[in-house]
């Protein structure tokens, strides 16, 4: 259940740790983000990009204040399967992701919820070491 | 009005004939037909009664499912056991058992584990047809005094990686 000024926690290795939700995409008028959809966020917290990065490792690097999409993979909020399985996780995380829906950074650190297949991020899914 | 000739005239005159008139078949008796009584419905049984069993039968035709949520059943499943839940088509769902939502057809037990460092709940419909079997795997030296565990969420006494220390527990 995010929205905007929710601030999400982001789980791949594009630099960034905390984002804020500044829009949801594609929910229109109202509407809150669940698992597999599509934010724009700006980055609130990032890891420091060490000097020896250069050329084609920075491109999935991103800095303090940038702006980009990302798609949650996890929500405090509980999700209802088709099957009548409910999953809640313990909190609210997103991937960094470029216009053309492919993450931005190349590896995923914690588990992602299978929703995600649904909407055909199956790049996420084969990056995460785990899905449930 | 009260009159006595008029009883004795029935009795004494007109039954005699209306019995004569009977058996000589001048006016033939009324046949009734007497049908046998129905058969009682369900057996008698209530009517929510009969539909709850026939859905457990229908749910749950071995009734295991039925037996380890049974209270009288010392080997019941408690909150706090680890459980694994066996699906018919998709993997199997590991988690410790933090409260049971007992309700019929619709019970369900919320399971906690850690996944990769994150907490991640299931609610599971104990009698969906989905759901093969319910192992427990591993239960606690001491129950806890409480049938629900909310309280144990991200403290020391949450739910650790359970998937791993089964993991080592199968290879010895």
């Amino acid at each position: 259940m995010l929205i905007l000024k929710s601030m999400i926690n982001v789980i791949d290795n594009s630099g960034a740790q905390i984002v804020e939700c500044i829009k949801v995409l594609g929910k229109r008028p109202k509407g809150f983000a669940s698992i597999g959809d599509k934010v724009v966020v700006v980055v609130q917290k990032a890891k420091p990009i060490q000097p020896g990065v250069t050329g084609n490792a920075l491109s999935h690097r991103v800095k303090k204040g940038d702006i980009c999409r990302a798609v949650i993979v996890r929500t405090k909020k509980h999700q209802i399967r088709p099957d009548g399985s409910v999953i809640r996780f313990d909190d609210n995380a997103c991937v960094l992701i470029n216009k053309n829906d492919e993450p931005i950074g190349t590896r995923i650190s914690s588990v992602v919820a299978k929703e995600l297949k649904e909407k055909n991020m199956n790049k996420i899914l084969s990056l995460a070491p785990k899905v449930v | 009005m009260f009159n006595p000739l008029r009883i004795v005239n029935r009795i004494c005159v007109k039954a005699p004939l209306q019995l004569q008139r009977f058996q000589s078949g001048l006016a033939p008796a009324k046949k009734m037909v007497v049908y046998e009584p129905l058969p009682k419905l369900r057996q008698g049984k209530s009517l929510m009664l009969y539909i709850k069993e026939a859905q457990y039968k229908k749910f749950d035709p071995n009734g295991t499912k039925r037996k380890i949520l049974d209270k009288s059943n010392p080997e019941k499943l408690r909150s706090g056991d680890v459980v694994r839940i066996v699906y018919k088509e998709q993997s199997p769902v590991v988690g410790a058992v933090i409260a049971i939502n007992k309700s019929g057809l619709g019970t369900s037990l919320l399971l906690r584990n850690m996944i990769t460092g994150v907490g991640v709940e299931f609610h599971v419909p104990v009698f969906s047809p989905m759901v093969e079997r319910i192992d427990i795997v591993r239960r606690p030296a001491k129950y806890k005094g409480r049938t629900k565990h909310y309280y144990i969420r991200n403290t020391r006494l949450d739910v650790g990686d359970l998937e791993s220390s089964i993991g080592v527990k199968r290879k010895v």
